[in-house]
Order: structure tokens, then sequence, then C-alpha cells
């Protein structure tokens, strides 16, 4: 700016010129400006992705064993063997596990099973009793009990069992038939460092409809489980049965397996609970092993919102051919979670939605497995290797899966173990266990690999 | 001050019988090296009339004059013949006049008076008269002394009687220059007269020992005056006897052995000396001290003027004086025999001593000097060119032009008179509709301050630290405890932050930056404004039209989303950049001295630009080329001169030295992004060109004012170029504005990654926002400016009409918006994720870090780790440029995911005691937390919130470390930095320097 006056002092000369530099000048300059600023185009702010955690082998796994049952047999789907530790009530012990053999322990109490390094990846496990058999289970943070009952002929017990040190804290919510039930006592249960609490529901709520818990773990690890017992007054007919957990209410859930067969004779009671805030209605689908179909003259379930709607499968079935039927499919418009409670022949057997396995399962065979029940979504093959007590393979067989049908592999005699080993997709599978102890235990995925996020430090 | 009759003390010793009418003179003169004054001396000597017969010797003492002085003396045409005592140079004044008294006992054994005359003063004609006069009519006094008047001017008063100050200031009671026009021409007591010209009776004056030697020089006078003050004797001024002064040795026109090159030491060194001898003994420790002290803030007042010669003398008087504490006590032992120990003589000595206030007014007078200097500077650089063009050539168009220009001023100013006269200053106020404006446009402006009022936090501000200590803290450690412990250092706006809020406190400090930023901001651009206007005209642009330019860019902070997302960084630089500009336009300023000045204002303006905007400085760099070039080719051999190239040089070169403690560090600890980023929360938002183009650096929660309204100030600075009278300043308000885009268009070139966050960010841009903004108020004034001064014709003068109409859209746009809208992120207070106690706990110890972990498995995990009160102000900025700690990424990971004994031991270790799971935590998270062992769960403030306790040992060993000695050293540089440019860029107060 120093030298404003000397080039105002020329003005006079220079306009008398034709050309006139400053008016050139005048156009140029604010082009080259905005051209120059053009210039400036940031790269577009990088999006916020989702980071995707990388997996790793688990390092130390832990398997819980819900008490009442008479033994709990213990397996591995990984490759280490050796020691288990134990805990089994309030005492300590190990036992030697291998793969393809399954260690039986003998008790009536919860069983804590942790496998550490070599055996911490694919520990699973089965518990059988006088309330025929149920998958053991990981500690989750949170699970879906439906059709839970607290009242005189149908009561359930909740049990949670905390595996570690520190105490554990359990909010139970609760779905009744007229939607979410205000249970106070059920907020903020607490569980001691390596102890179990059990809720009788039947005192917590006593109620004679048909509930659904909601268990979400806000303190520490606890693996819950739930024994259901009906109760026909009078008739003198008593019968328990554990009601295996979902891990997450779907819009699609496969009930897989019939108990006591299609032509089973007995009471079936579907349990449908919907914990969202909007309407939706239920489609249901009758699974065989050639494909799913819908029965003609079956009206849709309408489920309101927060509520658990009971139906009798009897009369909504009534006149239809259950025929070859292995299960029941449900399909929604929002996510609902099931339960297909039976009662055939004064014993009690629940059947809920099994989560997808991916990798190679083992199950250890409860007393009176009959049949291996086997879905998949997309059409693939599984290899069923069923083992016996010496851990030689018994029949093995691969198994085709056509998209939405069902197979079913019956077990032959001897077999304590099954391995079943996803091949091109994920599949879901029940064992059926037979008369007089009718149960379905479901394929349960083992625990082999841990999540491990992707860490970075933040600017707030 | 009384001139009343004195009591009869007073009179004790001088025989009231004598015939005091024909009471005989020694006349005493004593010369040095006075060849040049001494004929005219002498002649005034020679021509007293009306002292007939009385004159009973001359008696000479010349101390080793080498130019002749004895024999001037000796042959000068006196009656009685002058005798000339010859002594050895380096003869004190008192030696000397000791000597003198010797030899008129000796020769004028009666004389009853002595009258002490220097070599470069002479008496007018009456003097000796007058002062005799005096004498007989009050025969109490023993003192008399004459006007003394300057010499050669001869009409300006120098003394008339003196007193000294409680700080040993010598008091004349006169103004600066006064003209003598008789307004102080009564007799008056006063406690000492001049030796120039000093009637004294030889019997007082011996009986007090003469003048003393211990002031060899200057400053005896008030010594002699004060000792027979105190001694019960009278002194008198008598305006009537006019003796004139060269005060060649105080003005050091001589220079002697005794005086040497310090007068100022010398006079120091007597004021000293006169206070503490004749201090009565219960003031004297008191005043031991207060000269101490004194003597220090004088010496900061001649540092800061630029005087460190004079600051040096002040010391080593004190020094010299302090350190005799012997002679002293003999001084006073000396001055306690002659002393009249009665309360009233004390109290006459008090009352003819200066009062007490007037240092403290002195002290003020500086101050408001000063003040109006600071002000003054570089505001009327303009006229001084003209000015300086049309001395230069008086036959040019410049000179013609300032002669025309002159006269239209007039007549403007006529104009105004007449409209104003007889109007009181509210009248004036509120007649005048600009005026009116002014205080609306301040007074909303600070009502939309209101979310910046107390505490304010939001966006890219961060909270403030309780106390002002922890900025000082961050700032002169070279290892912060923060995170994982960073050497990265804290940023350069600190400091301005940190001597504010060590004043006001931080939270008042931020929320004032914030709260005063329109208004300073309008003040600054009302007078770049006003400058600008009169380089193009010297009538200047017309206030309304100041009023619309500086309001459009007082608003850029508003109107750009700056203030509204809380950078601060970007708030200061708008406030400051006006005054910087005005700063700068002293480098055209025609005197070397005052580019000079400019030169160290600038820099200390842009250094603090540069601190709360790093990316200026490479802006200002460019400019500054780009106009020192275009400059050499304008005029030719323009920057061969040195005081020409040189103080931009400097102003740019200063910036670097005075923020070494910042960028030093952070280029050597892999922190030199800093350089490149805006300051603020990192990262910041991204600038394109449409928001470079329409000035916004907002984001999408605080995005600023609507673009368009931006564009508009585009527009009317692109028709600025129009009118052709100031075409050319437009158009260097382009240059210079193309010279800042290409600037932004290199710096986004230079790819920035802030490691610690993993983060690609943009080099900041928001600077170059402001600048352009800047830059585009000024040609849309310059160019309004041209546009009313062409008388046009019909047609022209409506466009201008609707143009004017446009041209108050941003303005009035931008006040419009910030009412509705211009609140942005701010707040009061900031939600933090970690509970109260935890933080309460963190303070106690560096080593009670809390880990925030916030993210899930499946989304992925961010974690940070607060220490103390939190990422305070600057802490953020420190944190997101350290390099990220990769072992405790690889804890946290391990943590999350597979958690063990052996991993929560390593958090203890690394300084942890709590882990936080911010909401919402993720359960496989939290489930694993609490099977680990060496955890405990904590309680947190929500449910969706888990926290835990690290029960293992905590180290606070990898956070803590050593501040490096060459961190200090750049400290101290910076310090000393600082205080010169301060005093170098301080105002050259005239009337003091010309004393």
């Amino acid at each position: 700016m120093s030298r404003t006056g000397g080039a105002t002092g020329s003005r006079a000369t220079r306009s008398r010129r034709g050309f006139d530099l400053t008016v050139l000048l005048a156009v140029l300059l604010p082009l080259a400006f905005v051209g120059l600023l053009l210039l400036v185009q940031p790269d577009p702010e990088p999006p916020t992705s989702a980071r995707p955690p990388s997996t790793d082998t688990l390092t130390r796994g832990t398997l819980v064993c819900p008490g009442a049952g008479s033994s709990s047999l213990l397996t591995t789907a990984g490759e280490g063997s050796g020691e288990l530790q134990l805990r089994v009530g309030e005492q300590e012990r190990a036992v030697p596990v291998e793969p393809g053999g399954v260690t039986a322990v003998e008790t009536r109490e919860p069983v804590v099973a942790l496998g550490v390094d070599d055996l911490a990846p694919g520990l699973a496990g089965t518990t059988q009793g006088d309330a025929s058999a149920t998958a053991c289970t990981p500690p989750r943070s949170e699970v879906w009990f439906t059709g839970v009952g607290a009242g005189a002929r149908h009561s359930s017990v909740l049990e949670l069992v905390n595996p570690d040190a520190g105490p554990a804290t359990v909010d139970v919510l609760v779905h009744g038939r007229e939607g979410l039930v205000e249970v106070p006592a059920l907020r903020g249960l607490a569980v001691p460092g390596g102890g179990r609490s059990r809720v009788e529901l039947a005192t917590a709520v006593p109620r004679g409809d048909d509930l659904t818990l909601h268990v979400t773990t806000t303190r520490g690890r606890v693996a819950a489980h739930l024994l259901d017992t009906v109760d026909q007054l009078g008739a003198g007919a008593v019968s328990s049965e554990w009601l295996p957990a979902q891990s997450a209410p779907s819009t699609d859930n496969l009930l897989l397996g019939l108990p006591g067969g299609a032509d089973g004779q007995g009471q079936r009671v579907l349990v449908l609970t919907n914990p969202g805030d909007d309407e939706t209605r239920a489609a249901l689908q009758l699974v065989t092993a050639e494909a799913a179909f819908t029965p003609e003259g079956v009206e849709e379930i309408v489920v309101p919102p927060g509520a658990t709607v009971r139906v009798a499968l009897n009369p909504l079935l009534r006149g239809i051919d259950l025929g070859d039927a292995l299960g029941l499919r449900l399909t929604s418009g929002a996510p609902l979670t099931a339960d297909l409670r039976s009662f055939i022949d004064g014993d009690l057997a629940h059947v809920v939605p099994a989560d997808p396995v991916g990798s190679p399962t083992v199950t250890a065979l409860p007393e009176g497995a009959q049949q291996l029940l086997l879905a998949a979504a997309e059409a693939s093959t599984a290899r069923v290797e069923p083992l016996d007590a010496q851990g030689d393979p018994l029949r093995s067989r691969e198994v085709e899966l056509a998209a939405g049908a069902t197979a079913a592999v019956e077990l032959p005699e001897g077999a304590v173990l099954v391995r079943v080993t996803p091949q091109g997709g994920s599949l879901v599978g029940s064992v059926l266990v037979g008369s007089p102890r009718l149960a379905v235990v479901p394929l349960l995925e083992p625990e082999r690999e841990s999540l491990v996020a992707d860490v970075v430090p933040l600017a707030r | 001050m009384s001139s009343a009759p004195s009591s009869t003390a007073s009179t004790t010793g001088v025989p009231a019988e004598r015939a005091a009418r024909d009471e005989q003179v020694a006349v005493l003169l004593v010369s040095h090296d006075g060849a040049r004054w001494l004929p005219t001396v002498l002649e005034g000597l020679a021509g007293q009339h009306g002292v007939d017969g009385r004159i009973a010797a001359f008696v000479a003492v010349d101390t080793g004059s080498r130019d002749g002085s004895a024999d001037l003396i000796g042959a000068a045409p006196l009656a009685p013949t002058p005798h000339v005592v010859e002594t050895r140079g380096g003869t004190s004044y008192p030696e000397a006049v000791g000597l003198g008294l010797d030899h008129v006992r000796e020769v004028a054994p009666h004389a009853t008076w002595v009258w002490l005359l220097h070599d470069d003063a002479t008496p007018a004609p009456d003097a000796l008269a007058a002062l005799l006069a005096q004498a007989h009519a009050r025969p109490e006094a023993a003192l008399l002394g004459p006007k003394l008047r300057e010499w050669p001017s001869l009409r300006r008063l120098l003394e008339v009687g003196v007193t000294i100050s409680g700080t040993g200031r010598r008091e004349l009671g006169l103004e600066r220059g006064e003209y003598d026009q008789g307004q102080h021409d009564e007799v008056r007591e006063v406690l000492a007269v001049n030796t120039a010209g000093l009637l004294v009776r030889r019997e007082v004056l011996e009986q007090l020992g003469g003048l003393d030697p211990q002031l060899p020089v200057f400053g005896n006078d008030l010594d002699l005056g004060w000792r027979a003050a105190a001694a019960g004797h009278t002194t008198l001024v008598v305006p009537r006897a006019v003796v004139f002064h060269a005060e060649a040795a105080h003005r050091g026109v001589r220079r002697t052995p005794l005086t040497g090159r310090h007068t100022h030491y010398q006079e120091r060194r007597a004021a000293l000396w006169t206070l503490l001898a004749n201090a009565p003994a219960r003031s004297l420790p008191l005043t031991l001290v207060r000269l101490v002290l004194g003597t220090l803030l004088r010496m900061l007042g001649f540092f800061l003027v630029r005087s460190p010669g004079e600051a040096l003398d002040d010391l080593a008087a004190l020094v010299s004086v302090y350190s005799q504490p012997g002679r002293l006590r003999a001084a006073r032992r000396g001055r306690a025999a002659t002393r009249r120990d009665d309360d009233a003589t004390r109290a006459r000595v008090r009352a003819l001593r200066a009062p007490w206030w007037l240092p403290y007014r002195h002290g003020l007078d500086t101050v408001g000097d000063v003040v109006s200097a600071l002000t003054d500077q570089a505001s009327d650089v303009a006229q001084r060119r003209r000015a300086a063009a049309a001395e230069a050539d008086p036959s040019s168009m410049a000179a013609l032009r300032l002669q025309r220009d002159a006269s239209d001023l007039d007549a403007v100013e006529e104009d105004d008179e007449q409209r104003y006269a007889d109007t009181g200053v509210v009248a004036r106020f509120a007649t005048n509709p600009v005026a009116l404006l002014l205080v609306l446009v301040v007074v909303a402006a600070l009502v939309l301050a209101r979310p910046a009022y107390g505490a304010v936090v939001g966006g890219a501000l961060a909270p403030v630290p309780e106390a002002a200590g922890d900025w000082w803290a961050l700032l002169t450690r070279g290892w912060h405890p923060l995170g994982s412990g960073t050497d990265v250092p804290a940023p350069a706006y600190l400091l301005p932050l940190a001597l504010l809020a060590t004043v006001v406190g931080t939270t008042a400090t931020v929320s004032a930056l914030m709260v005063l930023a329109v208004p300073l901001s309008l003040w600054g651009a009302w007078r770049l404004l006003r400058v600008v206007g009169r380089f193009v005209s010297p009538l200047g642009a017309p206030r309304w039209l100041l009023l619309a330019g500086s309001l459009t860019y007082a608003l850029v902070p508003l109107t750009s989303g700056a203030w509204g997302g809380g950078r601060l960084g970007l708030v200061v630089l708008a406030t400051v950049l006006p005054w910087l500009g005005h700063a700068a336009l002293g480098f055209a300023d025609p005197e070397a001295d005052r580019r000079w000045r400019a030169a160290w204002r600038s820099g200390l303006l842009l250094a603090l630009a540069t601190a709360v905007a790093p990316p200026l400085w490479f802006a200002a760099v460019a400019v500054a080329v780009v106009v020192l070039l275009a400059a050499a080719g304008v005029v030719r051999g323009a920057l061969r001169e040195r005081s020409v190239w040189a103080p931009p040089a400097v102003a740019l070169v200063a910036t670097p030295v005075l923020l070494l403690p910042w960028w030093l560090p952070a280029l050597l600890t892999g922190a030199g992004e800093a350089l490149l980023l805006d300051t603020g929360r990192l990262p910041g938002t991204r600038v394109g060109a449409l928001d470079l183009l329409a000035g916004r650096v907002g984001d999408q929660v605080a995005p600023g004012a609507p673009v368009w309204l931006g564009l508009v100030l585009l527009v009317l600075a692109a028709l600025a170029l129009v009118p052709r009278a100031t075409r050319v300043p437009v158009l260097i308000c382009w240059v210079l504005a193309v010279v800042v885009a290409a600037v932004a268009a290199l710096l986004v070139r230079v790819p920035v990654r802030l490691e610690a966050l993993r983060v690609e960010v943009e080099p900041g841009l928001g600077s170059s926002v402001v600048l352009l903004q800047a830059l585009l108020v000024t040609a849309a004034v310059l160019g309004a400016l041209g546009a009313v001064r062409a008388r046009g014709s019909r047609p022209a003068r409506w466009l201008v009409v609707s143009l004017a109409v446009v041209a108050a859209v941003p303005p009035l746009g931008g006040l419009v918006w910030a009412t509705l809208d211009g609140g942005g992120v701010l707040t009061s207070t900031e939600d933090g994720d970690v509970p109260a106690y935890m933080v309460q706990r963190a303070e106690t110890a560096p080593e009670r870090g809390v880990l925030v972990v916030r993210g899930s498995l499946d989304d992925g995990v961010g974690y940070r780790v607060l220490r103390g009160d939190g990422d305070t102000l600057g802490e953020d900025e420190v944190l997101a440029l350290a390099a990220e700690d990769d072992e405790l990424t690889a804890t946290v990971r391990e943590l999350v995911s597979r958690p063990t004994p052996a991993v929560v031991a390593a958090l203890g270790e690394a300084g942890v005691q709590y882990v936080v799971l911010a909401a919402p935590a993720d359960g496989r998270v939290a489930a694993g937390l609490d099977a680990s062992g060496g955890l405990t769960q904590a309680s947190a403030d929500d449910r969706g919130t888990r926290a835990w306790e690290v029960t293992r040992e905590l180290s606070a060993a990898s956070v803590t470390g050593e501040t490096p000695w060459w961190r200090v050293l750049l400290w101290v540089v910076q310090a000393a930095a600082l205080l010169v440019v301060l005093v170098l860029c301080a105002p050259t107060v005239r009337g003091r320097r010309d004393r």
C-alpha cells in the first residue's frame, strides 16, 4: 500500500492513452482470485465407518451347566486335551477332557468349567437328569426365556450362575399378557462372586399367564438357565424341563423338532412375545424334510406390542394333517421370541429357536437321543459324525440340506457324541430326545475365538 | 510557601542595627572552559547599575580552563579589578566556592554579601540592584536568588526558586518551556534558589560550611537551601532580578572531568544525597526504602522508553550513595550541628518542600503521555506522507494537492465548527446518527454475546482450567503429564491467555475475548479504514461508510461461524487483524524511526495473530514479499535503503523469535503440524472454495451466516474496481487477496496427519478466511469512497444510491442473522463421561488417570486417558498433536478383548486408576472386564456407563518427565525478546525526550 500516492498521481496521464492497465487488472485479479480459491478443494471428510473386530483364539473359555440335573457331560470341539478346571457348587476340582471323548460329572449342583489356553476354544457340554436334557452355555449378557410360568400349574425357576470372583448384577424384564410387567424385585438382582441365585418366579411374580423373561447382565458375567415345571394338579402328572434361552428376538423363528413326533398326542402350546413397540402378525409354517409350507386356513397370530401371546396349537391346526412335519416356522414383521411347549403323555418339552452354527460343533448326547434335525437357510451340506464311547466314529455321513427344508438324521445306538460340521454355510440344529424323557437340545456353536476390537485413541 | 514576613527566628544571626544600605558585596565567579559565554557574562557584570561602590571585590576562581577563560576574566574592564584565582582542573564547584570565599576574606573583609555567578550565567543590568533592594526590604533574608531565564532564547523561564520532591525530583513549579510573561513575579520564600546569581550573606554561608563538596556540580543549591532553611534562615526568590543561564553542564554542552559523560548519574546522585543527608531522622528509614523502590520503578520506566543508559545511571547513583554510609552519617552529623530543632522550623521546611502527591501526579502525566502517544501512532501516517512529499518537491503535484486539500479540510472543519457551535456534548451526540448507530451496534454486540458470559465451552473451545497457574505450568513445563505423557509444547496462544488470566482469572479471560470480539474488531476496523481512507483522500472516508465497513468486518467472527463454533483462535485473530493492519501501515511512514516503531509493533501483533492462528504467518510473509517487490518495481531503488525493507523483515522475523518455545519444540517433538493448523480442538473443520469466497469457517453444527450473504461482499468488492478514482488502491487490495488465496491454495496441498487420532486433516485455512474478509471489506470501502467522492451525473448517482442499499446488506444481514441464529454450539458446561469423584481423585496425582473407553467390539473402540481436571483449553491440542502411545493402545486392545490380570497390571503401570466404559457400554466388553482379576467395579453416573477401579499398584513413572534445559532456555529467550520488543514498540514520547 505504500505506493498509493504515486500511483494515483499518474492516472491522469494514463487515462489519455487508449489502453488502461488498471482495467485489465480489474478484470484479471478477481478472476485469478476466484480461480485460485477454486483450487482449494479439501478431501471429503472420510466417512466414519465401522471398524470391525479381528478374531483371535480364545484363551479363557467358560461353560456353565445348570443344576438340578443328575450329570453333566463335558467335551470339547477344539484340538487340545488336558485338565479342565471345574467348580461344582463350592468345590473346585479338575477333570480330563479330550477331543472325541465325553467326561461325565455326576452332580445336582451347577457346574462351572474353565478352560485355559489350549482347552479354552471349543468347550461344549450337555446336562441331563430327571428333567431330560439341555445344553450347557457360556455366560451371555442378554438372553430371552419365552413362555415361562409363575403360577400353581405352571411354574419356573430362573437359575443365575456367576462364574467369576466379582459380584454380578442381573436385570430381569417380564413380558406378560398385557405387556411389560413391573417387577421391581427382579431389577438389579445380585449374584455373588462364584455363586448362584435361584429365582422362584411363582414367588417373585405370582401370575397365571405365560410370561417371557428378558435377562440382561448389567454387571459381571452370568449364565442363566430356566427350569420349567408343569404340575397338573390332582392328575398327578408333574414334569420338569429346562427351557433353552433364545439369544435375540427374530423376525424368522425356526422351531426345530416336534417332541413326541407329528402324531404325538397331547397339548402343544405356542408362546410368542413381541418386545417391540408396534403390533405385529406372525405367520405359521410347517417345516418338513422337503420344504416349508403354510397350511391353509390357519390365521396369522396377532402379537400386541410388549405382550406375550399364548396360542394352543391343537385348535389352531385342527383338521390339518401334520403328516411328516419336523418343526414350525414363524415369520413376522417385527422381531419376536418364541417357544413351543409340548406336554405329551405327561412329559414336558420345549422347543426354542436356535442360533445358527457356522463352525464344527460337538454335542454330548444325553440318554435317549434319537434324532438330529438340521436346517439351513441356503442349500448346503453338513457332515454328521456320531462317535461312540471310545471315540470311534459310527456311520458318518454327508447330509444334503435344501433351502428352507429340514433334514432328520437318525442317531445310531451307542453314540455318545455327535460332531456336525457345516460345509458351505451355516445351519441350525437340534437333537431330539425321545420318550420317556422328551427333550429337544439345540446345537450350540462352541466359543473358539475371541473378538479383538479395533482400538484407536480418541480426541475427546 | 508564604511570602509573609517570617518569625523573629529567621532574623537571628543578622545584626538588625547594621545599615543594610551600605552593605558591601563580593562577586564570586567560578569558571571552567567558559570562553564561549564569558564575554557576555563579563559584559553583564560590568553593566550592573544601581550598585555604585557596593561591589567590594570581584573574585574569579578558574578551575583549570584550557580555553583562556582566566585571561578573559583578568582582562575584563571591571571595577574593581578582578582577582583571578587559578586552581587545578577537577576542582568541584563547592571547592571552588570555598577557595573563592577564602580569597574574599582577604581582599574584602567587610563584604557582608557574596554574589555567586557561573561562567554561563549573565545577569541583567539591574539584577544585583534588585537583589540588594530586596535584601534591604526583607532584612531576615539570608539567601536571595534571581529569576533564571533561558539563554540564548532569553524568554523561557528556567527557574523561579526550586524545591525537591520526596523522590528527589527537582521541582520548579513551572510548565515545560514556559514563557516569562510576568506570571511568577512575586517575591516568595522558597526552599532553595540556583547558585547562579545567588546572593548570600557571607556569614551564613560560612556558618553553614559552604556548599557540600559531596555535590560537585548538580544539586548543591538545593542542599544549601535545605540546610539554610533547617538552620532557620530565609531564602527568597526575587523575580525582578533576572539572570540568563545556559545550563551548560546540565544540558551536557560542557563536559568536565566532574560531570563526565553521565550528567544524569550526577544529577540523580545529588538528588539522593540531598534527600538522605537532609531528611529528618524520623523519616530516614522510610526514605531509604522508598528511594530504592523508586529507583527500581524509574529504571523500569527508562527501559520502557528505551533509555537503558539513564536506567543504569539511576542504579549507579543509588549504589554510589548507599555504599557510603560512613560519609552519609558524617554529612548528617554536620547538618545536625547547624539545624534548629524546633517544631516551627521543621514545619517551615516541610511547607517549603514539594507536596507529597506531586510525584504521583508526574507519574500519571507520564502514563497519559504514553497512552496518547500509543493511540496516536500511525494514525496520521497518510498526512505525514503528503507533507513529506510536498517538502521534498514543493512544486510537485503532491504539494499543490496538499494546499488544495488543506483548504478543503479547513472548509469542512469550519462547517463542522459552525454546525456544532454552541451545542453541548450530549446534543452533539444525539444529533449525530453515526455515533448513535455505533453505540447501538456495540450494545447489540454485547447482548448477542450472551452465551459467552461466564464459563463458555463447546465446539472447538475446550473448558478452561480453574486457575491461571495451570496455564503457566503447561507453558513452562517441557513434559506434560497428559495422556501417556508427552513433550509436545503448549500452544503459543496460551501465553497471552495466561497473562490475562493471571489478572482476571481463566473463565473471565475466555469470556472477555469472546464478548469483546465484536466491539474490539469494530474499533480496530474503524481506525484502520479511517487511515486507509485518508491515504486515498485527505478528507478520509465519510463516517457512515466507515461504520458500514467496520461493522461488516466486526461481524466476521460471528457470520463466519468461528464464534458460534467456539473457534477462539479465529475470533481473537479477527479482533487483532485490523490493529495489525493499522500497525503495518506505519511501514509507509516517511520517517525511518516511525517505520522502525511500526516494525516492532507489527512484529508483536503478528506474533499474537500467529499464536492464535499459526498459518497466518505464511500469508504475512507472502504479502510482505509481494508488497516489497511491487514497491521496488514502482519506485526504483526503493529497496536499496535499509530502513525501507528491514522493518517489515524484522516484523516477520520477530514472530518466530517471540514464539520460540512453541514452534521449535513442536518441530523437534514431531508435532510440526501445529504450525499449519488452526488452534482449538482437533480435528478442526474443513474449509472449501465456497467457504473461502463467502468467508465461512463453520461446520454443520455451527455453519455461520448464509453463504449468499458472504457472496454479496465479494460482489461489492469486485464492483469497487469500477470507480476510477480509487481503482489503484482497490487493485492493491485485490492483489493482496490473490496472494492470500495463492497461499491458501498452496497450504491445502500439504498433507497433515494427526498420528495420535489417526486422521488426515486439512491445514488450517481459517486465518485465510478472516484475512480475505478484511481485504474484501477494505476494497469495498475504498471503492465506495471513490464512488462517493466522484461527482458524477444523475444516473451514476442513482446507481451509487442503489449500490449503497446493497452495501448495507452484509452488515445488516449479518446483524439480523446473528440475532436470530448466532449462538452456535456454545454452552456453559460440557457433560463428561467421567464421574466427579474420579476427577477429584485424578486431580490429586498424575498417576490417577481415568481411561475412558467408547464404542463396541463390532464397530471398534476408541479410548483416551484423562488426567487432572480433564483436557482443558490448550491441553487438548497438546494431546491431539502428541504421538500415539502404541503400547497403551495394545494394552487397551487386550483389555477390551481378552483382559487378564497382567493387562490390568500394565494399566496400573501406565498410571490408570479407573476404567470408564462410556454409555452405551458394550456388554461383552463389560463382562470381560468384570471377569478379569485386578479390577473392581466402581460406581458411574448413569446406568449405561460402567466403571472399574484398578486395584493394582499405580505408577507415575511413564507419565511424568523432566523439562530439558534447552526448553527453559527457549523460555528465557522468549521472555527477553518479548521485553525487548515491548520496549522497542513503545511510542516515542517527544516531550519527555526533549526535556
